[in-house]
């Protein structure tokens, strides 16, 4: 055993904890919590708990149930946006949600009318639009908007869980522990360079990057591990195993990976059908798209 | 509930409430440990089907008493958020063990070094160091898995060996295969 973690057990603030609960305080304990636990004759002496969870259950389940209506409605419009519309291409990202931020957004979204339907959210291909949407996740965090964070981030948001009772923290909590945390700057902690230098199918573990899932990482969220392929000396694959199981993709490092390694996300999925633990994402090479000449 | 649940919950309290206790004392004050402690219970005896048998019921009732501290910390962070945002770094505002306790100065030092951890690994060491949890329980409690708990357990401890100036062997190559754990 490590010198530290010998210290570690040597610091418990509490060896004892028989001695910490004498035996008329644990009786006393237990008569307030069966009384919290719907004795009515004296649950009328305190303040019940339960109503209050309920609610605030019920707040979610419609907040969640709203902010989805409104994303999907958002998106389907982002779609069906006429061309003209459009900003030209060379508008420069923006940090307003749900806004085109490429060329290519520009050029499929005339090229190709994007379907209408909630399908193309419900079962998102990855096209610029849909980056564009989940980069405003970020965007909304990085202005400080907790609202747009909120409501964008409130399609995932987290009830309580069967599996983890008691654990009814959600949106408004990552929302708080972000504001909290003061994440707020665009910081890129993603180091991968000892991957880079091997060939293929090199481990890199704990690889975080931008506001969002730092911050979720903080709250004890997230823990991510990437795997990355290389050929040639560019990153043309990466493996995302998600230990929550909820493996989404994270923009930073979509963005992160476009920009330093000139390529340019192709194609998502899931490593088995409904199997959310493990994601790959696959690049191409930026000539491999056609027309499209590679920027200095 | 039936006079038999009723006595089963009894049982259930008077088997693990000292240790649950405990769990919720080493990471609030005396009165909010007593507090948690009685809403980790009414959770259980809210979802009492839930509550596994055996040697799993205490691991369960720690998941339950991490849900509820969490959510009390969020309170306590709510109501001193501006002058917590004025705060250079990230100190949790709910109460620390009480100062009854007894700490010595190198306890302090160990504890400010624990604070640089993250959340979710403060809580790994302290289940495994303090509340003699398996690894393995400690990785199906927090969803992840075996190799993810001895990762953070590895780089945790290096990250603190650093912080305290304590020589540490690279955990980070040595395979862990040791079980460790055991109330203190």
């Amino acid at each position: 055993m490590s010198d530290v973690a010998q210290l570690m057990r040597a610091a418990n603030p509490v060896p004892d904890s028989e001695a910490a609960l004498p035996n008329d305080e644990l009786d006393a304990l237990l008569l307030l919590t069966q009384s919290r636990s719907g004795n009515m004759d004296v649950q009328e002496l305190t303040k019940p708990v339960e109503p209050e969870k309920r609610q605030r259950s019920g707040w979610l389940v419609a907040a969640a149930a709203f902010a989805l209506v409104i994303v999907v409605v958002g998106a389907a419009m982002l779609l069906a946006r006429p061309a003209d519309e459009l900003p030209p291409a060379t508008t420069p990202p923006t940090t307003q949600a749900v806004t085109p931020t490429t060329e290519a957004a520009v050029e499929e979204a005339i090229e190709e009318p994007p379907p209408t339907t909630v399908a193309a959210v419900a079962e998102p291909e990855m096209t610029d639009e849909l980056l564009a949407l989940l980069e405003s996740y970020e965007a909304a965090f990085n202005d400080g908007d907790a609202d747009s964070f909120r409501s964008l981030f409130s399609v995932d948001a987290r009830r309580e869980d069967s599996r983890d009772p008691g654990n009814t923290v959600s949106v408004d909590r990552i929302v708080d522990e972000m504001l909290w945390l003061g994440v707020r700057e665009s910081s890129l902690d993603l180091d991968v360079s000892n991957c880079v230098a091997t060939d293929v199918g090199a481990d890199c573990e704990a690889a975080y990057s931008g506001p969002v899932e730092t911050a979720m990482y903080e709250t004890g969220l997230l823990l991510r591990t990437y795997q990355l392929w290389v050929e040639d000396g560019k990153i043309t694959r990466i493996k995302e195993r998600c230990d929550n199981g909820d493996c989404r993709i994270q923009m930073s490092v979509v963005r992160w990976v476009q920009e330093t390694h000139r390529v340019r996300l192709i194609d998502w999925w899931p490593v088995l059908a409904g199997d959310d633990a493990e994601l790959w994402v696959e690049y191409a090479p930026l000539w491999a798209e056609a027309g499209r000449p590679i920027a200095p | 509930m039936g006079s038999n649940t009723d006595a089963r919950f009894e049982a259930l309290y008077r088997a693990h409430a000292r240790e649950v206790h405990g769990y919720c004392l080493r990471r609030t004050s005396s009165e909010e440990a007593k507090d948690a402690t009685s809403e980790v219970f009414v959770v259980a005896w809210r979802r009492f089907d839930a509550v596994p048998d055996g040697d799993e019921a205490l691991p369960w009732l720690y998941g339950v008493a991490r849900n509820v501290i969490a959510n009390r910390a969020r309170s306590f962070r709510r109501r001193d958020r501006l002058a917590a945002k004025a705060a250079a770094h990230h100190e949790p505002s709910v109460p620390g063990p009480e100062p009854q306790i007894v700490r010595s100065e190198q306890h302090d030092e160990l504890h400010r070094a624990l604070s640089k951890l993250s959340d979710k690994d403060q809580e790994i060491l302290r289940l495994v160091e303090w509340e003699g949890v398996s690894r393995d329980m400690v990785a199906e409690m927090l969803f992840l898995s075996r190799s993810a708990i001895d990762k953070r357990i590895a780089r945790a401890y290096k990250k603190m060996a650093k912080i305290l100036g304590v020589p540490q062997p690279d955990l980070l190559t040595t395979p862990v295969t040791v079980e460790e754990g055991g109330e203190a």
